[in-house]
């Protein structure tokens, strides 16, 4: 049976008017990287407020590490490492100070040698001595990190970790979240508002809209290639859609979509263009795209027709 | 809980802004004693013109104890503005810097926190006013030397011989302490509502001139406020250059300043245990 590090049941989070959580439930399994997605505003970074208890739920029930979070808070706390949303730290003390400061605020008493050590794990040991407020983004990302992982936590919680980072930083901190999971078996919650992000570290993920739950499961089952949906361009749409309604492809078309669409295998892809090719019909595009991104595009896109997704 | 307080103070004399108050009150002091080293008699002339006519007081007027009186008399009125800055700051600040979501997301709990930021905010306080002591009293006391200390009351000129003087002055800035964390207090207080320092160091300074003007307007609905008021207490250090000292109008005043500081530190517990860290 899996272990689960958090389970969030129908937590509800309500500011004034507006419901910024509404009803959510998911669970972590232990030693995983969990992708929470979501576009901007839809409840990501109010979650993660209230696992570090820095928000109070409305309603609802929180269980880390099989504790509940309001009765074990400083018990939860010490086994858990976060960046939330931007990193920001004392811009007026040293890197090395900063470290220190959230050590000892961690209940750590880490000596020059282990601070030094968790520094160069996120290549700031020239920069030590340095002022963070001489540092570039990226760089307080990184020291960000390291003070959320000084004292050794079990489970990271990293709020969209890559914001305002570069390829190379983006690409850093992707790496050091899978050498985290893989290599030292550690829980990380990373919540990202690109899909295309969590896919390539997360095992599973939590999509939310609204503060509404729309997805939960493993990334695998969730992108499963056997949902992909192909947008179809040609010169001609219309003969290229007659032709299709009498052809075998005609199983796979999507009614009322924009355009021409069919819902198939990602694999029968090349098929199709030879397919339109042989019958005579040029082709100007043909973009393959999963169900769930189509999906998560729809919803950072104005035009919010999409009301649930259907795995 | 000292651990705590021990980061807190770190950060406070690691900041820039924390010298500004040093720096003030070393500059205006050294400027009064600069004034009253060279100019001291015509002031004394000024200050004396209503009793010079009926008194003629012999001895050294012009020395230390006198410079670091007066000193007190003018500066006192303003330090609440440099503790104000820094107090104003305290958790305002680090709601605007984005820190206090780290400090509260720690296995440290809220209350802690409070308590060992004021306790941080009250040590900056003793420090500026020992600092305000060390400049006004024994470096006058360096420059001008002993003597008996002339004290102007409005109906009244009162001289405190000059080994009945040190224990006033102690006890003084002792009183001056408590009034200032009341400043340091509510500067705290208030700095829990916002997210950046600026508000509740303008705020502070609002309500103690608000409250000042109250307890100088001899208007009877406001005659009634008065006693509660802790603008009305906060210049009592001045009841230790009485003679005898009524202590119970001291005791009185302590005991008001001290309810004022309980009343605004359970206060910030109280709203920031409750508080939701949105910065």
């Amino acid at each position: 049976m899996t272990e689960h590090i958090i389970i969030v049941e129908n937590l509800v989070k309500q500011f004034g008017t507006l419901r910024a959580v509404d009803g959510l439930s998911f669970a972590v399994p232990k030693g995983e990287v969990y992708g929470f997605l979501g576009q901007n505003g839809a409840g990501k970074s109010t979650t993660i407020r209230m696992l570090l208890t820095l928000v109070q739920p409305t309603s609802g029930r929180m269980q880390l590490f099989g504790q509940n979070l309001t009765s074990s808070r400083h018990a939860i706390l010490r086994q858990v490492g976060a960046v939330i949303e931007r990193p920001d730290l004392y811009t007026y003390l040293t890197a090395y100070e900063n470290l220190r400061i959230m050590a000892r605020l961690s209940g750590v008493h880490a000596g020059r040698q282990q601070l030094m050590q968790q520094l160069e794990q996120v290549g700031l040991t020239q920069r030590a001595q340095s002022r963070v407020k001489t540092f570039s983004q990226g760089m307080k990302q990184r020291l960000g990190i390291a003070c959320a992982l000084i004292h050794n936590p079990q489970l990271i919680i990293l709020d969209e970790p890559t914001n305002g980072l570069d390829p190379q930083g983006i690409a850093d901190i992707r790496n050091l979240i899978l050498h985290l999971s893989k290599n030292e078996g550690k829980t990380v919650l990373v919540s990202s508002h690109l899909l295309s992000e969590v896919e390539l570290i997360a095992d599973s993920m939590l999509i939310i809209d609204r503060g509404k739950k729309v997805a939960e499961g493993s990334v695998s089952s969730l992108l499963n290639p056997a949902d992909t949906i192909v947008a179809l361009q040609t010169t001609n749409d219309a003969a290229a859609l007659q032709w299709l309604q009498t052809s075998h492809w005609q199983q796979f078309l999507l009614l009322n979509a924009d355009g021409i669409q069919l819902q198939m295998h990602g694999q029968k892809v090349p098929a199709l263009n030879a397919a339109l090719v042989a019958a005579g019909i040029e082709v100007l595009q043909l973009q393959a795209q999963h169900s769930l991104e189509n999906y998560f595009l729809s919803l950072t896109t104005e035009n919010r027709h999409v009301a649930t997704y259907q795995h | 809980m000292w651990q705590l307080t021990s980061i807190e103070l770190f950060k406070i004399f690691k900041k820039p802004r924390t010298y500004i108050s040093f720096a003030a009150i070393a500059a205006i002091i050294a400027l009064v004693q600069l004034a009253l080293y060279v100019d001291g008699e015509t002031y004394l002339q000024f200050v004396m013109q209503s009793v010079a006519e009926t008194f003629a007081i012999e001895g050294k007027k012009l020395n230390g104890y006198f410079v670091c009186y007066t000193i007190l008399q003018t500066l006192l009125v303003h330090v609440p503005l440099l503790i104000a800055l820094v107090a104003g700051d305290a958790i305002a600040g680090e709601a605007n810097m984005g820190t206090l979501r780290l400090l509260a997301a720690k296995p440290v709990s809220r209350t802690q926190l409070v308590l060992s930021k004021f306790a941080a905010s009250t040590i900056y306080t003793v420090s500026l006013l020992f600092f305000m002591a060390v400049l006004s009293l024994f470096v006058s006391l360096l420059i001008f030397g002993k003597s008996d200390l002339m004290v102007f009351k409005s109906d009244m000129l009162l001289i405190l011989p000059q080994h009945d003087v040190m224990w006033r002055y102690a006890g003084a800035f002792g009183f001056a302490v408590l009034a200032m964390t009341t400043v340091a207090a509510l500067a705290f207080l208030l700095s829990v509502f916002a997210e950046n320092s600026i508000g509740p160091i303008i705020s502070t300074m609002s309500i103690i001139i608000l409250f000042t003007i109250l307890t100088t307007m001899d208007i009877p609905f406001f005659n009634v406020l008065k006693p509660y008021l802790f603008t009305n207490h906060m210049l009592n250090w001045k009841g230790f250059f009485e003679d005898p000292v009524d202590y119970s109008e001291l005791l009185k005043s302590a005991l008001m300043l001290l309810g004022h500081i309980i009343a605004f530190v359970s206060i910030t517990i109280f709203v920031f245990r409750k508080k939701d860290i949105l910065s």
